[in-house]
C-alpha cells in the first residue's frame, strides 16, 4: 500500500515536471533553443498573478490572465531583443544568453519582491485529502496532474492539426525551406515564444500553491524539467507526459524504499543518461546537423610576450597591488583553471560538458583525503589530478554516444550524481567538520593563502601558465587538429581515420585532469575543505557561461571570463566602482553585460578584441605601405619541395553480398564489387538506388546486416569508420563535410598526419611545427591548391571547396578512395578537369576508385567498370561500353528509350 | 578594461590596507573587525552590522573608547561567500585588528584558521561552522547550532511527541543535525524515529512528509533551507494531519516566517540561543533600542541586532579588563578570564572559563542557555519560558 501511496504523491510531483517541460518543447521546436530561462520567465508571471490576487484584491481569473500575458510578453521580448539577434551564433553561445537572462531575471525578482522572497499562494484549486486506490493522498496533486494531461492533450493535438502546428514543424525541420514558403521564421519563433511562455506562468502558477514562489525556483525545478524534454527530443508532449511523470514516481517512491540522501535527485539523472545513451548513435548519422561552433583561437603562446608578462604579474603580486586583490587572483585563477578545462573539453572538441566543476570537486576531494592521510601536497596534487581519468573516460565513452544537449544532459547528471553520493557524504567529506589539509607545502615554501596570499597566488599563476602553455600546444600540435576534426564533423573525422571516440575521451582525461588541478587549487587556499554546497552542478554550468563569454576557443578566454565568479578580481573592480550593494544587483547588472557582451560578442570578448588589435595593427603596417597579406605563401611555409606523388600502397578492395536495412526499409540488397589498384569503378543508379549507403556499408557509416567488405585480406566490415580509413579506404562525401573550423592547410594536415596515440601525449610538450608531407604537397600541387592553404573552406568557392575535400581525402594516402558524387554543383569545364584528376589518380598515384555520379558523361569516360543499382539491387556491371548498351540500364536509368546512349 | 582595473586598484590602494601592528600604543585608535553576511539574497544579517557599528559610533567612542582609545570598526561582509571570507580573515591580518566580532557567517572554516594563526581572538553571535566550535581564538556566545537543533528536538519530545522526525538537505553538513537532533530527542526521553534529505528547492513535499509519517514521525524538526522550510511547514499544515514541527530561529529568516500559513505558524516553535529584541527588560537590548532609533530612526528593532549588539558589549567588557597593551593576546586571555562577561541578552551567567561540553568536536561550547520561542499571528517570536542552562543537549 505504501508503494501505491508514494507512487500516488509522485504523479503529482511528475506534473509540475510535465507541465514546465511542455513550455521548453514549445519553444524548442519554436526556435530550436533550450531556454533556461523557462522557469525565471514563468515565474514573472506567477508574481505578478500573486501581486494582484492576493495584495491587489483582483479576481483570479484576471490575476491568472494578467500574469499568463506577462510571461507571453516578457517571452517574445527575449526572443526579439536577445535570441533573434543571436540566431548566427552557436547553439552554446545561445544556451549561454538564456542562461544569462534566467540569472537577471531572478535577481530582479529578488529586488522586486525583497520582503516577498518566499510567498505562499493560496490555492485555486480544493485541496482536501482524496481515497485513490485505498490510500488517501493530497486532492490537488491529483487534480494537477489531470490538468496537465488535458493540456498535453491539447498541445498534442494543436501541433499535430492545426495550421499552427504544421507551420512550426516546417520552420523547425528546415528554416530556409520554410521562408522561402513565405513563413516567417522570426514571427513563427516569437509566437512559439510567446505561447511556451505563457505555458510557463500557467505552470507555475499552479504549481505555486505546492511549491510556493520564490526565485530559487527558476533554478531548481528547471533541471529535472530539462531532463524531461530531453528524453521526449523536445518534440513529444505525449513522451514528456510519460517521461515527467516517472521521474516524479521514482523520486517518490527512492524516497521511501531507498532513503539514502541526495538519491532521490541522482536517480532520475542515471534513468535519463541510460535513456539517452541507449538511443543514441556512436556515429553521427548522415543528415545530422553539424553546429556551428564558437571561433578558436590559434593556440600560439610567444615566450617573448608570456614572460613579461608573468614577471610583470608577478611584481604585480609581489609589490605594488593591495593584499585584498591578490587574495582575488589566488582565487581567480584556480576558477580560470577550471574555465580552461571547458576551453579543451567544448572549444577543442565540441563536447558540452556540464560537469567540469564536479571534476574540479573530486580532485579537491581525493587530494585533501590523501592530505589528511599524510601525503606531500605535491603527490596530493598530483594524484588528485589523475584521480579524474578513470571518470573522464567514462564520460567520453558516453560523449562517443550522446552529442550536444545530450551530452549536456549527461554530464549534468553525472555533476548531480558526484554532489549526491561524494560530496554530501558526510563520511567521506567528513560533514560538519570537514577534511583539516593545513597548509599545503611545496618544496619546502609554504603556500598558505591566508598567512602569505602573495606565495599562493603566484604558485596559482604558475600553475596556469604552465597549464595554459600545454593547453596551447594542444592546440597547435597534431592531436588538437584531430580534436578540432572531430568537434568540425565527425563523419569526416571518421573517415580520415581520426578516431571520434579516442579524441572525446581524450578531451575528457585531459579537461578533467586540469579541472582537478583548479579545484584542489581553490579549495587548499583554506586549511579545512568542506564540500558543503561548493560543488553544485549549477557551478558547472556557470564555468561554461565563464567559458563562452572570455571565448571558449581561447587561451586567454578563461582569464576575461573568470573575473565574473565572485571573490576574484572581477569582484574587486565591481566593489571599487560601485561599493558593495546588494549581490543581486551585481547579479543583474552582470546578466545585462554578460547579454550585451554575447550581443556584441557571441564568440566571446577575446576574439572580439583580437580582431579589433589585429585590424589596428593592419592599418598601422599599412601606413608604412606594406600589405599584411602581401607575404608570399612560400614565406609562410605553404609549400616545400616539388616532387611527385608516389604510388600509394596497393591493396584491393572486395565487397561482397552487402545487405542494409534501416527499420523496415531494405536500402541495399546483395550488390558486390571489386576495386583494384588503378582501376576507377562507376557506380551509378537513380536516386534513393542506395549508392551513397553502399559507400556507407563499405566505408562502415551503416551497420551491416550481411555482406563482408575486405582489404585484400583483412576483414574491414567488423572494424569502426576511423579503422577502416587507416586500413586504406578514403571517402569524400556528398556534402563534402569540410572541417569549416580550419584553414585548408589545416583540414590537409589532419588527413595526412600520422594517427599514433602517442601524440595525445607529445603534443602537450612539443606541438611541433605543423608541415605538409610529400603526399599532400603533391596533391595541393595537383589540385593547385596552393593560394588557397591559408584560407578556410567558408572562403572558396563551392568547385574549389570541391576539390579541397577530394584533397583532403587524398592526402590521407589511401589505397582504395570512394568519392560520392564530387562533380555535383560544378560545371562542365570544372567537370571534365576533375574526369583527368580522378583518371591521373589512379593511373600515376596507382589509387582504386570507387566513384559514385550522377554525370553519366563522366562516369563513362573515366571509369573501367560501372555497377548500377535500382532499388538496392545491382541489375548490371561491366565496361562502360557494356553498360551503354544494357537494355534494362537503359530502361530504368539512362532514359526512357531502349537505343544505346551516345555520349 | 585595464584602464578600468588601474583606477579600481588605485582607489583601493589608497585606503587603509597594508601591515598593521596590533599594538599600538596609547592615543591611537584601536583596530576592531566584524565578520558578517549582510546583503545576501536570502540570510541577511546586516542588522548586526548596524548594530555593533552603533555600539561603537553612538555608545562606545563618544564614552571614551576602550582604554581611552577610539575604537576603529571595520564591517566585513562575506554575502555568504567562501572566497569574500577568507579575503575578510586576509585583512584583519595584515590591518592588524586586536580583535573580530562575529555576526553570523557560514564561513567560520574559510576565515578562522587565518586569524587563528595570528592569534586574534573571535567573539561570535552565531557559530554555524565546526571551526567556530574548535578554533582556540573562538569564543560563541551560544550554542548555535549544535544547541538549537539538539533544543528543537528536546522541546518537541517535552511538548509531548516522543518520535521525532528530521527533515534537512542532502549536503554533507546538514548530516550533523541527525545527531543534535538525536541527542536533544534522546535527553529528553524520545527519539529520533526518522530522518529524510530532500534536494534543495523541492518543488513537492507531500513525499517527504508521507515519508516521516510512515516511519512514525509524529513532529518534526525542519533543518533544511528557508525555501523548503516554508514548503514543508504549509505542506504539513495543508496535509489535513498537521503535526508539529521546529527550527532553530539561526535558520528561519523573517521573510520565511511571512511566507507560513496561520495553520503553519500554529504548529511551529523556534529555538534560539538569545533574547529576543521584544524583550526591553533587558538592559543591552533597551540601550541598543534607545541609540538605534535615535541614530538609525527608520531601522527596525530586531533579534540580530539586539543580539549582536550584546556580543560587541561582551568584547568590549573583556578589552576593558585588559591590564597593559591592547593586544589580540591579551584580549584572549581577558575573555577566557571574564566571566560573567556582563551580557543578559543571551541569559544569565554567560562565560568563558569552562566549556559546557568535553566533546572535543565542540569544546568552544560555553553556552547552554535555551530559548524556546512561539510565532505570533504576525509573525513576532516571544519567548515561551525564561532561559535555562541544558548543558545535557551537548553532545558528550
Amino acid at each position: 500500500m505504501d508503494a501505491v501511496t508514494f507512487l500516488l504523491l509522485g504523479v503529482g510531483a511528475g506534473a509540475l515536471y510535465v507541465l514546465v517541460a511542455a513550455g521548453l518543447i514549445l519553444i524548442h521546436r519554436g526556435s530550436g533553443l533550450i531556454n533556461f530561462a523557462h522557469v525565471a520567465i514563468g515565474l514573472c508571471g506567477a508574481y505578478t498573478y500573486w501581486e494582484l490576487r492576493e495584495l491587489r484584491g483582483v479576481p483570479t481569473w484576471l490575476a491568472v490572465l494578467a500574469g499568463i500575458a506577462v510571461s507571453a510578453g516578457l517571452g517574445a521580448g527575449v526572443h526579439l531583443l536577445v535570441m533573434r539577434p543571436l540566431r548566427n551564433a552557436s547553439p552554446l553561445t545561445r544556451l549561454i544568453a538564456t542562461l544569462a537572462v534566467m540569472a537577471g531575471l531572478q535577481a530582479a525578482m529578488q529586488l522586486r519582491y525583497a520582503d516577498s522572497i518566499y510567498v505562499r499562494v493560496e490555492p485555486m484549486l480544493p485541496t482536501g485529502a482524496v481515497s485513490v486506490l485505498g490510500v488517501t493522498v493530497p486532492g490537488d496533486r491529483l487534480l494537477v496532474f489531470g490538468i496537465t494531461v488535458l493540456l498535453i492533450a491539447l498541445l498534442w493535438a494543436v501541433y499535430r492539426w492545426t495550421a499552427l502546428g504544421r507551420i512550426t514543424a516546417a520552420v523547425s525541420e528546415n528554416l530556409r525551406a520554410a521562408a522561402a514558403l513565405g513563413l516567417s521564421p522570426d514571427v513563427i519563433a516569437s509566437l512559439n515564444w510567446a505561447l511556451g511562455s505563457a505555458m510557463a506562468a500557467l505552470a507555475t502558477i499552479l504549481i505555486a500553491p505546492i511549491s510556493g514562489l520564490t526565485p530559487a525556483l527558476a533554478t531548481s525545478l528547471i533541471i529535472p524539467a530539462l531532463a524531461t524534454a530531453v528524453v521526449a527530443r523536445f518534440a513529444s508532449f505525449p513522451i514528456a507526459l510519460a517521461t515527467g511523470t516517472l521521474l516524479g514516481i521514482i523520486q517518490s517512491e527512492v524516497t521511501y524504499f531507498v532513503p539514502v540522501p541526495g538519491l532521490d535527485a541522482a536517480i532520475p539523472f542515471v534513468v535519463v543518461a541510460v535513456v539517452l545513451l541507449a538511443r543514441s548513435k556512436p556515429i553521427a548519422a548522415r543528415g545530422e546537423p553539424v553546429f556551428r561552433f564558437a571561433s578558436v583561437g590559434t593556440g600560439g603562446v610567444r615566450a617573448r610576450y608570456v614572460l613579461p608578462v608573468t614577471l610583470v604579474a608577478l611584481l604585480l603580486i609581489w609589490g605594488v597591488v593591495p593584499i585584498d586583490w591578490v587574495s582575488a587572483v589566488g582565487v581567480q585563477l584556480p576558477v580560470a583553471l577550471i574555465v580552461l578545462s571547458v576551453v579543451v573539453v567544448t572549444g577543442y572538441t565540441g563536447q558540452l560538458s556540464l560537469a567540469q566543476f564536479a571534476f574540479a570537486g573530486i580532485g579537491a576531494f581525493v587530494a585533501a583525503r590523501l592530505t589528511v592521510l599524510g601525503a606531500p601536497f605535491g603527490v596530493a596534487l598530483v594524484l588528485a589530478c589523475a584521480s579524474t581519468i578513470p571518470l573522464s573516460i567514462v564520460v567520453g565513452l558516453a560523449g562517443a554516444r550522446a552529442r550536444g544537449v545530450n551530452l549536456a544532459i549527461v554530464t549534468l547528471g553525472l555533476a548531480v550524481t558526484v554532489e549526491a553520493m561524494i560530496f554530501n557524504n558526510p563520511v567521506l567529506t567528513g560533514g560538519f567538520d570537514g577534511l583539516q589539509v593545513g597548509t599545503p607545502t611545496l618544496f619546502g615554501i609554504a603556500l598558505g593563502a591566508i598567512a602569505t596570499p602573495a606565495v599562493y597566488a603566484s604558485f596559482t599563476l604558475l600553475v596556469f601558465v604552465g597549464c595554459a602553455v600545454v593547453v596551447g600546444n594542444l592546440r597547435r600540435g597534431r592531436a588538437g587538429r584531430r580534436l578540432l576534426a572531430v568537434r568540425s564533423n565527425e563523419r569526416a573525422a571518421a573517415a580520415l581515420g581520426i578516431s571520434g571516440l579516442g579524441a572525446k575521451v581524450y578531451a575528457f582525461s585531459l579537461g578533467g585532469v586540469l579541472a582537478a588541478c583548479g579545484g584542489v587549487l581553490l579549495t587548499f587556499a583554506n586549511p579545512i575543505v568542506t564540500f558543503g554546497d561548493a560543488f553544485t552542478p549549477l557551478r558547472s554550468i556557470q564555468m561554461v557561461q565563464e567559458a563562452v563569454v572570455g571565448g571558449v576557443g581561447w587561451l586567454v578566454g578563461p582569464l576575461l571570463g573568470s573575473t565574473l565568479d565572485p571573490g576574484t578580481v572581477g569582484s574587486k573592480i565591481m566593489e571599487a566602482v560601485a561599493g558593495s550593494p546588494n549581490p543581486a544587483w551585481l547579479t543583474l547588472v552582470g546578466a545585462v553585460i554578460l547579454v550585451v557582451a554575447l550581443l556584441q560578442a557571441p564568440d566571446g570578448l577575446v576574439p572580439l578584441n583580437t580582431h579589433l588589435l589585429r585590424a589596428g595593427w593592419d592599418r598601422v603596417t599599412r601606413l608604412f605601405g606594406r600589405s599584411p597579406s602581401d607575404r608570399p605563401l612560400a614565406a609562410r611555409g605553404v609549400l616545400g619541395g616539388d616532387e611527385g606523388p608516389s604510388r600509394v600502397a596497393p591493396h584491393t578492395l572486395h565487397v561482397t553480398d552487402l545487405k542494409v536495412r534501416f527499420g523496415g526499409t531494405i536500402a541495399l540488397d546483395g550488390p558486390s564489387l571489386t576495386v583494384g589498384p588503378g582501376e576507377v569503378v562507376g557506380l551509378i543508379g537513380a536516386n534513393g538506388a542506395g549508392k551513397t549507403t553502399l559507400l556507407d556499408g563499405v566505408t562502415g557509416f551503416v551497420p551491416l546486416d550481411r555482406g563482408s567488405v575486405l582489404l585484400d585480406g583483412l576483414e574491414l566490415h567488423t572494424l569502426g569508420p576511423a579503422r577502416r580509413a587507416r586500413a586504406g579506404l578514403g571517402r569524400s562525401f556528398q556534402s563534402l563535410e569540410l572541417f569549416d573550423d580550419l584553414t585548408v592547410r589545416e583540414n590537409l594536415l589532419s588527413a595526412s598526419e600520422r594517427r599514433d596515440p602517442w601524440a595525445y601525449l607529445t603534443t602537450l610538450l612539443r606541438p611541433g611545427v605543423p608541415a605538409l608531407n610529400a603526399m599532400t604537397r603533391a596533391a595541393v600541387q595537383e589540385f593547385d591548391l596552393g593560394p588557397d592553404l591559408d584560407r578556410r573552406p567558408g572562403e572558396l568557392s563551392y568547385a574549389r571547396r570541391r576539390l579541397v575535400a577530394i584533397a583532403r581525402t587524398v592526402a590521407a594516402r589511401p589505397s582504395v578512395l570512394l568519392l560520392d558524387e564530387p562533380a555535383a554543383g560544378i560545371d562542365a569545364a570544372e567537370a571534365h578537369e576533375l574526369g583527368e584528376l580522378i583518371r591521373r589518380l589512379a593511373d600515376v598515384w596507382g589509387m582504386g576508385v570507387l566513384l559514385v555520379e550522377h554525370d553519366v558523361e563522366l562516369v563513362m569516360r573515366v571509369c573501367d567498370r560501372i555497377l548500377v543499382l535500382e532499388n538496392g539491387r545491382e541489375i548490371a556491371t561491366g565496361t562502360p561500353e557494356q553498360i551503354r548498351m544494357d537494355a534494362r540500364v537503359i530502361e530504368s536509368y539512362l532514359g526512357g528509350s531502349t537505343s544505346p546512349v551516345e555520349v | 578594461m585595464i584602464a578600468a582595473l588601474a583606477l579600481a586598484m588605485s582607489g583601493c590602494a589608497s585606503s587603509s590596507l597594508g601591515g598593521g601592528d596590533a599594538s599600538s600604543g596609547p592615543g591611537d585608535t584601536v583596530k576592531v573587525m566584524m565578520f558578517n553576511s549582510g546583503q545576501a539574497a536570502t540570510l541577511d544579517w546586516s542588522p548586526a552590522g548596524t548594530a555593533v557599528s552603533t555600539y561603537v559610533d553612538a555608545y562606545l567612542n563618544p564614552a571614551g573608547g576602550v582604554h581611552g582609545r577610539q575604537v576603529e570598526l571595520t564591517v566585513c561582509d562575506d554575502q555568504l561567500d567562501p572566497n569574500k571570507a577568507a579575503a575578510c580573515a586576509q585583512r584583519a591580518v595584515t590591518e592588524g585588528v586586536v580583535a573580530v566580532i562575529g555576526g553570523m557567517s557560514i564561513n567560520g572554516n574559510r576565515f578562522l584558521p587565518g586569524i587563528e594563526a595570528a592569534g586574534i581572538p573571535y567573539v561570535v553571535t552565531l557559530p554555524l561552522s565546526s571551526a567556530d566550535y574548535t578554533s582556540p581564538v573562538s569564543f560563541p556566545m551560544q550554542g548555535g547550532t549544535v544547541l538549537n537543533y539538539s533544543g528543537a528536538a528536546a522541546e518537541l519530545v517535552r511538548k509531548g511527541c516522543p518520535d521525532v522526525g528530521l527533515l534537512v538537505n542532502p549536503i554533507a553538513t546538514s548530516a550533523a543535525l541527525e545527531d543534535f537532533a538525536r541527542k536533544g530527542a534522546d535527553a529528553a526521553g524520545g527519539r529520533l524515529v526518522s530522518t529524510v534529505a530532500v534536494p534543495v528547492g523541492t518543488t513537492d513535499m507531500s513525499a517527504a512528509f508521507a515519508k516521516l509519517k510512515a516511519d512514525g514521525a509524529d513532529c518534526v524538526v525542519i533543518g533544511t533551507v528557508e525555501q523548503d522550510f516554508v514548503n514543508f511547514a504549509n505542506y504539513s499544515a495543508q496535509s489535513g494531519s498537521p503535526i508539529p514541527l521546529s527550527a532553530s530561529t539561526g535558520g528561519v529568516p523573517p521573510q520565511a516566517l511571512k511566507a507560513l500559513s496561520a495553520e503553519a505558524v500554529g504548529q511551529l516553535e523556534l529555538v534560539g540561543g538569545s533574547y529576543g529584541a521584544g524583550d526591553r527588560s533587558i538592559a543591552e537590548i533597551q540601550q541598543y533600542a534607545d541609540l538605534l532609533s535615535k541614530t538609525h530612526p527608520d531601522a527596525p528593532i530586531e533579534d540580530k541586532g539586539a543580539a549582536a549588539w550584546g556580543t560587541a558589549a561582551a568584547l568590549f567588557a573583556a578589552m576593558a579588563s585588559v591590564e597593559g597593551d591592547l593586544t589580540p593576546a591579551a584580549i584572549a586571555t581577558a575573555l577566557a578570564r571574564h566571566c560573567p562577561v556582563g551580557t543578559e541578552v543571551y541569559g544569565p551567567d554567560v562565560c568563558f572559563d569552562a566549556p559546557a561540553t568535553s566533546n572535543p568536536s565542540y569544546r568552544r561550547t560555553f553556552n547552554a542557555n535555551l530559548f524556546v520561542y512561539e510565532v505570533g499571528e504576525d509573525r513576532s517570536i516571544t519567548l515561551v519560558a525564561p532561559p535555562a542552562a541544558q548543558p545535557e543537549l551537548l553532545p558528550t
